[in-house]
């Protein structure tokens, strides 16, 4: 039986690992911006892209200020992050579940995942999903995908995939 | 325009009796059998049928026959259609074997008469030897027309992988 | 650390997509909705499925993917492999798209056939099953696709079998152009393609100088998928109620078929005394026909005729059995590769309907053939060449002497018919072989040896008339029991094909030479040897270069004789295609065999007859646009005029058609017609809007200056159903005048009624 679902959730109480070349810390924005491989991985779901930007929600502790230089924060608590968006090549995993996008953002309050790009690519198991715009409710493991423009969503099922 | 001796060998490269396989020819049993024993003949010129030809001949035999003249007779001096006439069409295909080409196909006609006796038994003699000479005539035609194709043939080189 | 995200080009969407791989199910659609959790897939706004072969085009489509269910709603088409389209409202299916249950669908099969209903449910073993369904073979009208067709069937129940090839309707009533027809029991038609349903077939009616007016309603039986009957009571005003019937049976190696009908003449006295039907009350007829496949060489078959008087069958006009000219025989044919064989015995028969003692009675001086066989066999490769032997012999009994005098009656000119036994056992061996020389020469050489038993046991009455016949002909006649005779003939053919390429055509021209030498034949100075399969002798280019010119071995060709010919094929780039033969034939030594007296002058007017023969020729050709033309002829060498002339012109389109041809024979006063007879026909057809088609053909006797036969009528035909009426007049062998309306009408797939009067048009 293959591993459980996870449907790219990511929980708001488990701590959350970012790495990324650089990082640029906003207090007054209760922002962060981490640049260049960013890698954020909680639990099973990793999440990449060449550019993140994180939304605090206001009263919680921020990593450390200021320095551009290879930052990783651990031991982070999600539940103190509103937002993330991402941009530049976005490549999420999660268990069996993989999609990858130009652009995207993960709502962490609503549990939902968003990802845009001229060819949003989900692939589950043996079914391969593309489109323009992936919305993924983690909570619920409902996807919805759109097309845009004249072309159109794409999904191909192997037989053999569950 | 040039003229050669259709089966010459000299001057160019065509052997004069290609192997040819002739297919079971459909259409009307006795001259669809008639033709095929004389094309056999033509091609093979009387030695055995070649095994595994690279050419094959394959023929659709159709046959009209019609009679006219209705005027009365010296036996008897009814009134009777006195004149029959067959008329043997080939549709034919000569095709490569190997590469399931086909080198040369066409229709071609031969005709022959045959006076409507009032016996039936010679009537019906008559008809059916109508049909043979139509057909043997036919497959001279065909021998011909695909002789003639053959000579400017080259074969398609089949490279061995 | 994690690895490295997977370029988007491996997982080579890109094929995935482009060719659809038959393994995977391909979805588009505008919008997707995935319950990752759940497998389902929800795919709506111009949805398209691709999955081992088949389409699906659908407004909505669910696709549980753990059931393995399939639901696709709204404008749904599902194309599958074999080519059937199913339209539905909502489709229910497993996803290899084989069962399912299907909603207010229209399909339509390979060869254009439709089914339309409010639901069906596919099973297994390729079952569809249609409720409240319409079957129809017509295209549905793009306009407004409501329109009735014009004919469909409406039932219950369609039960539609894929594998076993059948379509069973349950209850079904027959609707032509909208009006229900008949209410017909359950029937079974084979899949679309065969045409076969009980019920009532097209009634026949019209009127007869002797039998008064009539009707008939036949009833058709589908008694089983192999096995059919039809009932045909007929009721004559004048003559009372003919009853038939017919009943077939179709086996694995072919088929079988029994008629039978009788009638008791109301009006016996009606017919006139010369009329063999006069005076008869009870009169009937048996007939059987069958043939079979023994194996893949040898069929085996019949076709035989029994009747009360030698008129019944034609008068009451019996189906398959209602020809003048008729052969009622047993036969057994085979052939493989170049052997063959073929046995039969029987009898000829004519319908007439003149008393046998009237002189152009015929019937009765037909021959009956006892067991007669043909048997052929090539081996190849002997000394380079093919030996050919032919075992041929034939055995004919005749009741009643035939003789007929010349035109002014003084004369006996002719016995084609002795009373009395004749038999014949020839064995035949012939080599023959062809070689080409380097340079192209084509030299045939042939040797054959060929040795005749001949028995005859002839009436003295025909004895008589043979003498009377040899005297009038200046020789005898010497009555032969038994004689034996033999032939040995060497010949050699030359030929030089040569070959002229030019731009757009190549043209092969072969100048032909053949020397046949050969002793006289014997016993033809005289009479005493029968000639039943030799009387009719038609020289033409066609057997210009046959080593034994007659048509039958009844009589043997012998003494030395020159054939010369020159044979002409064209091939044109633009398609055209063109033959043509012409030639000559000369007799250099010995006893020319086509002078020689015979019971029937054969040969004595063939133009073969002198030491130079007429000049014989023919020509084809054709062309992939449809036309065509066509001569053969033989042309006197004494006055130049054409002896004997069958040409022939044609051109078919779907627009138009024209069919021309005529045909002139010579007079023959001593052997068949008294004076020249010349004969023209045309045959036309024009599609003067769309789907209906007008056609006429007439044939000329310009002698007789009547027209033989003509046939004027109209044709519909569009996707599903044929309609061709013609009215036509024909002049017929025995002079008598007949009118006949016929009607044809074809649903397509279902069945054809009637006879099409449409004539074919290489006139």
């Amino acid at each position: 039986q293959q591993t459980q679902d996870t449907n790219f959730r990511m929980e708001g109480d488990k701590p959350i690992q970012i790495e990324s070349d650089q990082l640029e810390v906003f207090d007054q924005e209760n922002t962060a911006i981490f640049t260049g491989n960013v890698v954020v991985v909680q639990g099973p779901t990793q999440m990449r892209s060449n550019f993140m930007k994180v939304f605090y929600s206001d009263k919680k502790e921020q990593p450390s200020q200021g320095e551009a230089k290879p930052a990783s924060t651990t031991g982070q608590n999600s539940s103190d992050i509103d937002r993330i968006e991402v941009g530049g090549k976005v490549y999420v995993n999660s268990g069996t579940q993989t999609a990858t996008g130009d652009e995207g953002s993960f709502d962490m309050r609503a549990n939902v995942l968003r990802l845009t790009g001229k060819e949003v690519v989900l692939s589950d198991g043996g079914n391969v999903l593309t489109g323009c715009a992936l919305t993924v409710q983690t909570e619920t493991g409902k996807a919805r995908l759109e097309a845009c423009g004249g072309n159109r969503v794409r999904m191909v099922i192997s037989p053999d995939s569950e | 325009c040039s003229v050669q001796p259709l089966y010459g060998t000299s001057g160019s490269a065509t052997m004069n009796r290609l192997p040819i396989e002739v297919a079971d020819v459909s259409g009307p049993d006795r001259p669809a059998f008639m033709l095929r024993d004389e094309l056999v003949f033509l091609i093979n010129g009387g030695r055995s049928q070649p095994v595994g030809a690279p050419f094959r001949l394959d023929i659709v035999l159709e046959r009209k026959n019609r009679v006219s003249n209705t005027a009365p007779v010296a036996d008897g001096e009814i009134n009777r259609t006195f004149a029959g006439q067959v008329e043997l069409r080939a549709n034919y295909e000569l095709v490569n074997v190997e590469t399931d080409e086909v080198i040369t196909s066409g229709r071609r006609r031969a005709f022959a008469q045959y006076d409507r006796s009032t016996q039936l038994y010679a009537l019906r003699a008559a008809q059916e030897d109508a049909e043979e000479d139509a057909a043997r005539e036919l497959a001279r035609i065909v021998v011909l027309a695909i002789n003639g194709k053959l000579k400017t043939y080259v074969a398609p080189q089949i490279v061995v992988k | 650390a994690p690895a490295a995200p997977p370029p988007a080009s491996d997982v080579n969407l890109a094929s995935a997509l482009g060719a659809p791989d038959p393994e995977r199910m391909l979805i588009e659609a505008q919008t997707l909705e995935y319950d990752i959790d759940g497998g389902t897939v929800t795919v709506y706004g111009a949805v398209r499925i691709y999955y081992q072969g088949n389409s699906l085009v659908a407004d909505r489509v669910t696709y549980d993917q753990k059931g393995r269910k399939l639901q696709a709603v709204g404008n749904v088409e599902l194309v599958q492999p074999g080519g059937t389209i199913i339209n539905a409202a909502v489709l229910d299916i497993t996803d290899d798209f084989a069962n399912g249950f299907v909603n207010a669908l229209r399909v339509t099969t390979p060869n254009r056939t439709f089914f339309g209903a409010q639901s069906a449910v596919r099973q297994p073993g390729d079952v569809t099953i249609f409720n409240s369904a319409v079957y129809t073979a017509c295209e549905p009208c793009e306009e407004n696709p409501d329109k009735s067709p014009i004919w469909r069937i409406k039932s219950r129940r369609v039960i539609w079998d894929g594998e076993a090839k059948t379509v069973t309707f349950d209850d079904p009533t027959f609707e032509f152009l909208g009006v229900p027809l008949f209410r017909v029991g359950g029937f079974t038609i084979d899949d679309p393609t065969v045409k076969r349903k009980s019920g009532f077939l097209f009634p026949t009616f019209g009127r007869s100088s002797n039998l008064g007016y009539y009707f008939g309603t036949p009833y058709y039986f589908a008694l089983s998928p192999s096995s059919e009957a039809i009932f045909r009571p007929v009721v004559y005003s004048k003559q009372g109620l003919l009853l038939s019937g017919f009943y077939a049976r179709r086996f694995a190696n072919g088929y079988a078929s029994i008629s039978a009908a009788g009638i008791y003449q109301l009006d016996p006295d009606g017919f006139g005394e010369t009329n063999v039907s006069n005076g008869k009350t009870l009169r009937g007829m048996v007939g059987t026909r069958g043939q079979f496949t023994i194996n893949k060489n040898f069929i085996f078959g019949w076709n035989v005729l029994a009747e009360s008087d030698k008129n019944f069958a034609k008068l009451y006009d019996i189906e398959n059995y209602t020809q003048s000219e008729r052969v009622s025989e047993v036969w057994l044919q085979g052939s493989n590769d170049r052997n063959w064989l073929d046995l039969r015995a029987g009898r000829f028969q004519v319908q007439e309907s003149v008393t046998d003692d009237e002189i152009s009675a015929r019937h009765r001086s037909q021959p009956w053939f006892l067991p007669s066989a043909d048997y052929r066999r090539v081996d190849e490769d002997i000394a380079g060449g093919e030996l050919r032997t032919r075992v041929n012999t034939r055995t004919i009994y005749r009741q009643r002497l035939r003789t007929y005098d010349n035109q002014a009656g003084t004369e006996l000119i002719g016995v084609p018919g002795p009373e009395g036994l004749s038999s014949r056992l020839t064995a035949e061996s012939t080599w023959r072989r062809q070689l080409i020389t380097d340079n192209g020469l084509v030299v045939t050489p042939l040797l054959s040896g060929r040795v005749d038993v001949i028995e005859t046991d002839f009436y003295d009455e025909t004895d008589a008339a043979l003498a009377t016949l040899a005297a009038n002909q200046g020789t005898s006649y010497d009555e032969r029991e038994l004689a034996a005779r033999g032939m040995a003939t060497a010949a050699v053919q030359v030929s030089y094909p040569f070959l002229f390429s030019a731009a757009g055509s190549s043209h092969v021209i072969e100048p032909i030479g053949q020397i046949i030498a050969r002793p006289d034949a014997p016993y033809q100075e005289t009479f005493g040897l029968p000639n039943e399969d030799a009387q009719a002798l038609t020289f033409t280019a066609a057997n210009l270069f046959d080593i034994d010119k007659f048509s039958g071995m009844d009589r043997m060709e012998g003494g030395t004789r020159a054939n010369v010919g020159l044979r002409y094929v064209g091939t044109f780039d633009n398609g055209w295609r063109a033959n043509a033969l012409v030639g000559q034939s000369y007799h250099l030594a010995g006893e020319n065999p086509f002078a020689d007296p015979d019971i029937v002058k054969t040969g004595m007017f063939s133009g073969l007859e002198d030491d130079v023969s007429d000049v014989v020729a023919q020509f084809g050709i054709n062309t992939p646009g449809g036309l065509q033309a066509s001569f053969d002829t033989r042309i006197s060498k004494d006055d130049g005029n054409p002896d004997r002339l069958a040409a022939r012109l044609s051109y078919v389109s779907d627009k138009w058609s024209l069919g021309v041809g005529y045909s002139s024979v010579e007079g023959q006063p001593g052997y068949g017609l008294y004076e020249r007879n010349e004969e023209g026909s045309v045959a036309g057809s024009l599609k003067f809007a769309e789907h209906w088609t007008a056609f006429a053909k007439a044939a000329y006797n310009f002698d007789q200056e009547y027209i033989s036969t003509t046939t004027t009528g109209l044709a519909y035909e569009d996707s599903c159903y044929t309609f061709a009426g013609g009215y036509s007049m024909s002049r017929n062998d025995s002079s008598e005048i007949s009118h006949d309306f016929k009607v044809f009408m074809s649903f397509r797939t279902l069945v054809d009624i009637g006879e099409d009067a449409r004539p074919s048009f290489d006139q």
